[in-house]
């Protein structure tokens, strides 16, 4: 190990000047491309026979598709698309940009009909079969968004759901082939251009992201070098890249995708997971607690495993803002994780920051990494106070007991709360609680950043 | 927390500007389809005034040129000192738009 954390840290340039702007702008260039078939209509198409309510409803799918389309881009999980916000905002932005679809396209035909079309449209059977073909790909939209919207309601599993997310694909090609043969707009060799050349995009980005990609990971694994059991129901996988070649640039904090391959007739399945080492060292490593039906069998990991490794993604680290040097860590459970990997590397780094951690358990035998933290801050570097807080103490517990509340907050943050940088990383109902606290405390919410671990 | 911030600030601006620029289209077009109605309609009024006045020429003058037609078209005078001509053919029918005519409303509008 020792040689291991000799090894010269490599951090790409985090820019965080730079990244919003990024950001914006291609932001900026997506609210083109959702509107560029509006204009094309408008410029080639400016006559109609019909009314305002119809020609809503035909702008209503134009931008809807557009939308639909452009959604392989978005969750193509692009580096250069993530880096001005974070994977996990993006994930969400999708969500927005596929609610609205969703909805544009279910008024589609509803428009239709109120603006002078025949009300069979809506439910007559003696149709044509592109009218079918529009149909059943509102439907099978309408069945993808309910499925995401109400996933735990309807006990449906992440694979099960993922499984049939895939439908998008299907979804897409249906609904496009509706709009190319019915829409008069794609009459015009405009239209027909830019809707091609949107397809060519949408198509070579889930490829790469889903074939391509995931194809060329599998070739070249990681190997799992070591397995080791921190508590009674959380382990750390360290991952080594493949010979020849060095692990990819990260920032502590940051989270990856793994796609084990175990064997042993043992679950084959991609999920994130942060990225509990220091960039300092040579290897990888996730620290991940038994959940879900997938974690339930990490501890069955052996060294030799295969790994597809793919990363970095995320904004969650320190070093966004390299200028702040007064930190408060604040963690529930296995959200230790990220905040591990940014303590490490201050401790490599010989970091003369000052940290409060505020770390919460149910019980002591939950917490992780405790002797390590403990050797962190008698190290120094950084300057770190521990505070373990226990929902559910055992005897003989003297520390802290409940929750990490206003009260807990204002006590151990006792003055210059407004001008500390705040990580929160941990179950919803606990960065909840926190989140609610930080803001009674008058904390600024530009000075909090924090970690959700569904995407 | 400035992540969920422009998170929703570009979660707002989309539905916005999607919404707007369908609007946007919907009304365009039907403006568009509204003021063909009225290039159509002031086409076919020139013709008419043109017809009704060759019919006027072809009964003879009465008193005075131009006041009695004048009346008899219901227009001002102003329409009466127009240059006579010969009744062309075609003319007194509603003219059709034609296709180059739809165009040049195009151009107008672009």
């Amino acid at each position: 190990m020792a040689s291991r954390e000799a090894a010269k840290p490599q951090l790409p340039d985090p820019s965080p000047s730079r990244r919003p702007r990024w950001g914006a702008a291609l932001f900026g260039f997506y609210l083109v491309l959702v509107v560029a078939s509006l204009a094309i209509a408008a410029i080639t198409r400016p006559l109609t026979d019909h009314g305002f309510v119809y020609e809503l409803g035909r702008s209503f799918a134009l931008v809807g598709l557009s939308l639909l389309a452009l959604q392989f881009v978005v969750t193509a999980r692009l580096h250069w698309s993530e880096q001005g916000v974070g994977l996990d905002m993006v994930y969400r932005f999708h969500r927005v940009a596929a609610g609205l679809a969703a909805v544009l396209i279910l008024c589609h035909p509803m428009l239709l009909v109120a603006g002078g079309a025949r009300p069979e449209l809506l439910y007559g059977f003696g149709l044509p079969w592109n009218i079918w073909l529009g149909r059943a790909a509102l439907v099978l939209l309408m069945i993808q968004v309910g499925m995401s919207v109400w996933r735990p309601q309807l006990h449906v599993g992440f694979e099960q759901w993922r499984l049939l997310h895939n439908q998008a694909t299907l979804i897409f090609g249906i609904a496009f082939a509706h709009a190319y043969v019915t829409g008069d707009d794609f009459g015009e060799a405009a239209m027909r251009g830019l809707w091609w050349g949107m397809v060519v995009v949408a198509a070579t980005a889930y490829a790469y992201h889903r074939l391509a990609l995931p194809w060329a990971l599998a070739r070249s694994p990681y190997r799992v070098a070591k397995v080791k059991q921190e508590t009674h129901n959380v382990w750390t996988i360290e991952m080594e890249p493949p010979p020849g070649r060095k692990r990819f640039d990260f920032q502590p904090g940051q989270f990856h995708f793994l796609h084990f391959r175990r064997g042993r007739g043992l679950p084959a399945e991609e999920h994130h997971f942060t990225i509990a080492s220091s960039p300092t060292h040579p290897f990888l490593a996730s620290t991940i607690k038994e959940v879900g039906d997938f974690t339930a069998t990490i501890g069955e990991t052996r060294p030799g495993d295969a790994v597809a490794v793919r990363g970095p993604y995320g904004r969650f680290s320190y070093t966004y803002r390299p200028a702040e040097k007064d930190i408060v860590f604040i963690a529930g459970g296995i959200g230790i994780t990220p905040i591990m990997s940014m303590l490490r590397h201050m401790r490599d780094t010989k970091s003369d920051c000052a940290a409060l951690l505020l770390f919460a358990n149910r019980t002591e035998g939950d917490i992780a990494f405790r002797r390590e933290l403990e050797e962190i801050a008698a190290g120094g570097h950084p300057r770190l106070r521990v505070v373990h807080i226990l929902s559910e103490p055992g005897e003989g517990w003297s520390g802290e007991t409940g929750y990490v509340d206003k009260d807990k907050l204002s006590r151990y943050i006792a003055e210059g709360r407004e001008r500390r940088m705040y990580y929160v990383c941990g179950p919803a109902p606990m960065m909840k609680l926190v989140m609610a606290a930080l803001g009674d405390l008058a904390v600024p919410r530009d000075r909090i950043e924090f970690e959700r671990f569904v995407l | 927390m400035r992540r969920l911030r422009s998170l929703r600030i570009a979660s707002v601006v989309l539905v916005v500007v999607v919404l707007a620029a369908a609007l946007a289209l919907a009304v365009y077009r039907r403006e568009v389809i509204e003021d063909a109605e009225q290039h159509e309609h002031e086409a076919w009024m020139h013709h008419h005034e043109a017809w009704m006045q060759s019919e006027e020429q072809s009964r003879g003058p009465t008193s005075r040129e131009g006041e009695d037609v004048g009346k008899a078209t219901g227009k001002a005078h102003g329409v009466a000192s127009h240059p006579r001509r010969a009744q062309q053919p075609g003319e007194g029918e509603r003219p059709p738009l034609r296709r180059d005519e739809h165009r040049r409303h195009e151009h107008h509008h672009r």
